[in-house]
């Protein structure tokens, strides 16, 4: 079983750093000597299976909950701290919703707490796209409607830090989709850091940089999506036209590479893409395709959640 | 007043739209006049030896209010406002708004106390505009309306709910239960009106001032004008405990 990996992120730079982290529901140890460091503008999964403590993790963070011990700064300041709440957005669980109001009440609640311009409302209901709908009572509103709104209520003062817990819960296709197009917009257009926590690999993995996984509250993985629990053993998946040729190639370049049913494997992390590529061109290769291995990433995710 | 608090004050009016808590607080005091106007119109020579009748209308209204329909309407508004927030489990929204925790608190206990003295207003209102009515009666001898006495019981009415409405904030943030907040409510008015004239220990209770309304049928007389400071001073203090309470059981909200 892989051990937690030392992160190689700067404090500096992290927007949540926690050092021990441990939260107790009595004699129950739900979160355990947590220590994470987020890097800021970057997408960072927060993957574990359910009742992994990912909510608790969240909570703590957040300051909805007071940890039984450790400590932790969110944008530099406590959890809880007001001046860090005016710069965070999250939803948490299922989106909290007054069924009795219409969606742009719902949301008018949070721009008068959080004294923001009426345009800000507007604003958000676009990006969610939930214009239409935004005058209907939030009780007529589908499950996946109503977890649009949850992230529109959450992305609210354009945030430098956005924390959602299962974003996607609820959604059709298309609005997974959708909602992983704006997760993947966030960092690009406003600069924000997203901390996405998901018991779906699949999901995380196509829009997170960094992944952050646990296990029975304990940390398992801390790094790199693409070198997920064997850090400097990430794979890349190459399908050429010879086989031999591309080995021979790449062991030339320097790569770590074999073959498997018919492609072959490159140990390489997945910025070194480009320069597989490129190598690969330059050997006379014919490249058809050049991608992360997934499957390696899935087994090894499965195996971190291995033992005890 | 902080500009947080005016925000989360300013917030919670939103709530209050298409709410149960605005139904309660507009239909209380008209359901209670309501009731009493059909009685005085079909017993006018029951009513007859309680001369001057709108004197009568007056005390008669005032005590109903007082011992029974305001301790109920504070019992309700506070109820169902907070279980606006355990339906929505806004708790998950609202504390990670940069508004400081003790505001939460504080702006439900206040937006309760609007509430209720919104509808003490309503109340007012329309026990002029029912009385001038009933004055079409002759057999009621309604005379003219004693403003002086009105705005006196408004007055004191107004102060008297406030230490009702701190009470109930709490009890149904701790106890949460409409049985259990309604029972409180009768329960505590009950008692109160019969400790009334026996000492001062009436004025522990949050009732306790409200309940003094009872002496107003003694016309001989006034209302306790200089133990109102105390019930203020127990409005308070209950305000102050309900917030630290609130403030100190954060995982149980979360």
């Amino acid at each position: 079983m892989s051990l937690p990996t030392t992160p190689e992120t700067e404090e500096g730079a992290c927007v949540i750093s926690t050092q021990g982290l441990t939260h107790r529901y009595g004699q129950r140890v739900v979160v355990e000597n947590l220590r994470l460091l987020v890097r800021a503008g970057a997408i960072t999964g927060f993957l574990g299976p359910n009742g992994a403590g990912k909510t608790t993790t969240i909570s703590l963070l957040l300051g909805l909950l007071k940890a039984s011990a450790g400590s932790t700064e969110v944008l530099g300041l406590p959890p809880g701290d007001p001046k860090a709440l005016a710069q965070i957005g999250a939803l948490v669980e299922s989106p909290a919703l007054y069924d009795h109001l219409t969606g742009l009440e719902n949301l008018e609640i949070t721009r008068l707490l959080r004294d923001l311009p009426r345009a800000e409302t507007d604003r958000v209901l676009g990006l969610v796209q939930l214009v239409q709908d935004a005058r209907r009572p939030v009780r007529e509103y589908s499950l996946g409607m109503r977890q649009r709104l949850g992230v529109a209520l959450a992305l609210m003062g354009q945030p430098r830090l956005l924390i959602l817990d299962e974003p996607t819960n609820g959604l059709d296709p298309a609005g997974i989709q959708d909602m992983r197009e704006l997760i993947r917009r966030l960092p690009l257009e406003t600069g924000a850091s997203v901390f996405l926590s998901s018991h779906l690999l699949a999901e995380v993995e196509q829009v997170a940089q960094d992944l952050v996984v646990i296990h029975r509250g304990k940390l398992r993985y801390q790094g790199p999506m693409e070198q997920l629990g064997a850090p400097g053993r990430a794979e890349l998946r190459v399908q050429v036209g010879n086989t031999a040729q591309a080995l021979a190639v790449l062991a030339r370049a320097g790569f770590a590479c074999h073959e498997a049913d018919g492609r072959v494997l490159v140990q390489a992390p997945l910025d070194a893409a480009p320069h597989v590529a490129a190598c690969l061109v330059a050997g006379g290769c014919d490249l058809y395709e050049l991608s992360p291995h997934k499957a390696n990433l899935e087994a090894r995710f499965l195996a971190l959640l291995e033992g005890p | 007043m902080s500009t947080a608090l005016r925000a989360a004050f300013a917030a919670e009016r939103v709530k209050w739209h298409k709410s149960w808590v605005l139904v309660v607080a507009v239909l209380a005091p008209l359901c209670q006049l309501g009731f009493l106007a059909i009685l005085f119109g079909f017993s006018e020579s029951r009513i007859q030896p309680f001369r001057p009748g709108f004197r009568f209308w007056l005390e008669l209204n005032f005590i109903t209010w007082n011992l029974v329909v305001m301790p109920l309407a504070s019992a309700l508004i506070a109820e169902l406002s907070w279980e606006q927030e355990r339906e929505a489990r806004a708790w998950n929204r609202l504390l990670l708004q940069p508004i400081p925790r003790h505001t939460h608190y504080l702006v439900k206990a206040l937006g309760h106390g609007v509430l209720v003295l919104g509808s003490l207003g309503i109340f007012v209102l329309a026990l002029g505009l029912l009385g001038k009515f009933l004055q079409t009666r002759p057999l009621l001898l309604m005379g003219s309306l004693p403003w002086g006495l009105l705005l006196r019981f408004t007055g004191y009415s107004a102060l008297a709910l406030l230490g009702v409405v701190a009470f109930q904030t709490w009890l149904s943030l701790r106890f949460p239960g409409l049985w259990i907040s309604l029972t409180a409510a009768l329960a505590g008015s009950w008692l109160a009106a019969r400790l009334v004239g026996l000492g001062a220990l009436v004025y522990l209770l949050p009732w306790g001032v409200a309940a003094q309304m009872g002496i107003v049928f003694e016309r001989w007389r006034v209302l306790p004008w200089s133990r109102v400071p105390l019930g203020l001073l127990l409005a308070a203090a209950l305000v102050a405990l309900g917030t630290l309470d609130f403030v100190r059981r954060r995982d149980a909200r979360a």
